[in-house]
């Protein structure tokens, strides 16, 4: 289990954000402090796939979000509840990760002993 | 600032390109020769992988990641920070990435 | 979304743009009131990955210059960021 827990609750577009928390994981993965990623909130919105931030002349973040196994980030987790209040599901979305529940959620927290929020 | 043909090619303070479009191979042979390197064909095939890095992530990557590239795209025995340091000296993700007109790996020691 | 909804008059034109554009997704499609007309800039929708699937048919999609339209044709525009 990984020291660092990091919660995504920002939709993608328009504020940097998703682009900062990303860094952040980024940055802890080159120090050898692996991550482990929550989306929860309207933060699910950017796990969704076909996002075209060129459209607002804007830069996203799923070119980012692809490269976290290049850093060895693979405990990407997304909150059930708040998919399911979006419409979403977990086929729609763009990237590996596993949908969890309150209780698994709550336990996330638990275990991480550094959690920053985005 | 570089100069290719009559073309001023500005760089930021540490050397790095400040546009990114402005990159060319003889921008990166002219950085090389300031920092004292003479590029290879083992050099080129490390920058432009970093090039297509960047394409495909949006990113300069730290040196963990660019190791693990390497492997995926060229093979098992160059994806080693010692033979990225032969090439490129004691902080290969930095020298490598302004080489090949990226910015500055952030998340870098 | 909902004080604008609540606000608004019978016969007005609402429309989603930015971050405002997942209030016109399928998952909120209770909250429209059937008196109102609804649009939803659609570069914006593009921009979040909101494909025609996932937003409400009640939502007609617009481009800058049906926004442009739609502000020429309101006496009043209120923006409710």
């Amino acid at each position: 289990m990984s020291e660092l827990l990091i919660i995504f609750r920002k939709p993608p577009i328009g504020t940097s954000w998703a682009r900062e928390a990303i860094d952040l994981a980024l940055v802890g993965a080159a120090f050898g402090q692996q991550a482990t990623l929550l989306f929860m909130g309207d933060g699910v919105y950017q796990l969704l796939s076909n996002q075209q931030p060129d459209q607002v002349e804007q830069k996203g973040t799923q070119a980012m979000m692809k490269a976290l196994p290049m850093y060895d980030i693979d405990q990407v987790f997304v909150c059930e509840k708040s998919l399911s209040e979006r419409g979403l599901r977990a086929n729609l979305l763009d990237f590996e990760c596993q949908s969890i529940s309150q209780a698994s959620l709550q336990k996330l927290l638990n275990s991480h002993r550094q959690v920053f929020n985005f | 600032m570089l100069m290719t043909g009559n073309k001023r090619i500005p760089l930021d303070d540490e050397g790095y390109l400040e546009q990114l479009s402005d990159w060319q191979p003889e921008v990166a042979e002219q950085m090389a020769e300031k920092e004292g390197l003479e590029l290879t064909e083992a050099h080129w095939e490390v920058i432009h992988l970093l090039r297509r890095f960047y394409q495909e992530f949006e990113l300069s990557p730290a040196m963990r990641p660019l190791v693990k590239y390497i492997g995926l795209n060229l093979g098992k025995e160059k994806a080693k920070s010692i033979y990225l340091m032969q090439l490129f000296g004691e902080s290969p993700a930095k020298m490598a990435s302004k080489l090949a007109g990226l910015p500055k790996p952030t998340n870098c020691l | 979304m909902q004080e604008c909804l609540y606000s608004a008059s019978s016969g007005d034109s609402v429309l989603f743009i930015e971050d405002g554009v997942y209030g016109a997704t399928s998952a909120f499609k209770e909250r429209l009131r059937d008196d109102l007309s609804y649009f939803v800039l659609q570069n914006d929708a593009a921009a979040r990955g909101l494909s025609a699937c996932l937003l409400t048919g009640q939502c007609q999609p617009v481009d800058y210059s049906g926004f442009v339209e739609l502000t020429e044709q309101a006496d009043s525009v209120c923006s409710w960021f």
